[in-house]
């Protein structure tokens, strides 16, 4: 028997067993980023934007108003300023997203879009720069074109009711 | 190559909390968006698995906690709930899909507070103090642990509250500290809910002044009473600082009307940041009033966004 060769085999099971040992204790000590863990991570994001435009949707009004912080309130309060150029969401509802979206540590961006004659209009109203990891939610919201009247939206070319698609883009930073 | 991508793909299924995030996920939709069923042996059934008058023991039901709109839970389906999680854990598990022969998971379910974080959990009550609900096995403090949070709104809300009366009977001032007052007495910064009902004057036959002093205080803080700064006001509701008031942070003043609920959570917290509190702080006060009926409600976790009582459901599987 060739002592020679048996040592060299005895080596090479030793050191597949040893790289073996080393990849297992790699990846049990390190994060594994499959697509299923960045899935289950962006679905609880998706989930956290969806909640938080169902939260923000309510048409019901507090007297003869829609409550500021609701998605219909932040709509029809949208007054003395230029879409696109420099209108912002009152600040009750810039406080409801901070409690619910950035206290827990997410960004975001708000778009607004609408049929504005033939076509599609948009407007950014929180304009950041989503990651690469950012998903999206939307909610569409209902409004007669009487309550959007002194509103930024009033002059434009709208169909009665006018329908809002709200969209949400929330990452982590 | 082969080899080298294949790997990582074997070992991931090793990794526990991969495959706890999806069982997670599941529960929090079916407890936030689903109404549950009780199902009758004729076929038929009902989506009021929590009433015992209408789902009756031994016929086969499943739990949601919704009113029929995702994310809009029904405080008697949570009561149920919670029951069922304290009496029969295991078959919730099994309904849950978190027990089968191959794997067997444990669960915590809460309802906390929108401002709740791990490290201070805020749980929702009841007026009385108990948790609405918290539910399920001790929440082990290492090993694989995944959280799973939805945000969902209560109804009905006003069992979440309690209205307590702190106006003056006669026509002379009366002081109510909030460490007397369930449901008051835990309140940090920043205050969730707080809201004042004026029913109107005590006396309004005598056309004597009216008025409402209410004063926020660090803890412990030793009060006099709340009198409006300037002395007083007559039909001036004034949230303030400090006992006397002070004039700074600025006091916050409102006509008072009868019949009239004051939510002065945002002013109150203005108040408390300009006073420098931090984030946990606990919060007291003291109110004064004359000639005035008022209550004051309060909720140290409650959250009114958009005029809905918002909370996180909060599931932990490991």
């Amino acid at each position: 028997m060739n002592k020679k060769a048996q040592t060299f085999t005895l080596e090479g099971v030793a050191s597949a067993l040893i790289l073996l040992v080393a990849l297992y204790t790699l990846y049990q000590s390190s994060l594994v980023i499959s697509p299923m863990w960045n899935e289950a991570v962006n679905m609880q994001m998706k989930m956290i934007a969806q909640d938080t435009l169902k939260i923000l949707d309510n048409p019901k009004k507090e007297g003869e108003e829609y409550y500021l912080d609701s998605l219909q309130g932040m709509i029809t309060n949208l007054r003395n300023c230029q879409l696109g150029v420099d209108c912002k969401p009152n600040d009750k509802f810039m406080e409801a997203l901070e409690i619910l979206l950035s206290s827990r540590g997410f960004d975001y961006r708000l778009e607004l879009h609408w049929v504005e004659g033939d076509r599609i209009n948009s407007t950014v109203l929180i304009d950041k720069k989503p990651s690469p990891n950012a998903v999206a939610a939307s909610r569409y919201i209902l409004l007669m074109k009487n309550e959007i009247l002194g509103s930024s939206f009033s002059g434009l070319q709208l169909y009665d009711p006018v329908i809002f698609e709200v969209r949400l883009i929330v990452w982590r930073p | 190559m082969f080899i080298a991508n294949f790997l990582p793909g074997v070992f991931a299924d090793v990794r526990n909390e991969i495959g706890l995030m999806h069982e997670a996920y599941r529960v929090g939709v079916i407890l936030s968006e689903m109404e549950g069923y009780c199902r009758y042996p004729d076929g038929n059934g009902t989506t009021d698995w929590h009433d015992s008058s209408k789902c009756q023991p031994g016929y086969k039901f499943f739990p949601g906690l919704t009113k029929g709109q995702v994310d809009y839970l029904d405080l008697e389906k949570i009561s149920a709930f919670q029951n069922l999680m304290n009496d029969n854990y295991e078959f919730v598990k099994t309904l849950l899909g978190l027990k089968h022969p191959d794997r067997n998971y444990e669960l915590h379910v809460s309802l906390e507070s929108v401002y709740s974080t791990p490290q201070n959990r805020i749980l929702i009550r009841y007026a009385n103090n108990t948790p609405v609900l918290d539910a399920g096995k001790h929440i082990p403090i290492s090993g694989y642990v995944t959280k799973y949070e939805r945000f969902v709104w209560l109804d009905p809300w006003y069992r979440l509250v309690n209205v307590v009366y702190i106006g003056s009977p006669q026509n002379s001032p009366s002081d109510y500290h909030s460490r007397d007052i369930t449901g008051c007495g835990n309140l940090t910064y920043p205050v969730s809910f707080i809201a004042l009902i004026v029913e109107g004057k005590t006396a309004p036959e005598t056309g004597a002044p009216w008025w409402v002093g209410f004063c926020l205080l660090r803890e412990g803080e030793n009060p006099s009473s709340c009198q409006p700064r300037g002395g007083e006001k007559d039909g001036i509701l004034t949230v303030g600082f400090g006992s006397p008031m002070k004039s700074s942070p600025a006091p916050e003043e409102y006509p008072l009307y009868p019949r009239q609920v004051y939510i002065i959570t945002d002013d109150v917290n203005r108040i408390l940041q300009e006073a420098e509190f931090n984030h946990g702080d606990r919060v007291e006060f003291i109110s004064s009033s004359k000639n005035t009926n008022v209550s004051v409600v309060c909720s140290p976790s409650l959250k009114f966004i958009a005029g809905k009582a918002v909370a996180k459901l909060v599931i932990y599987v490991w």
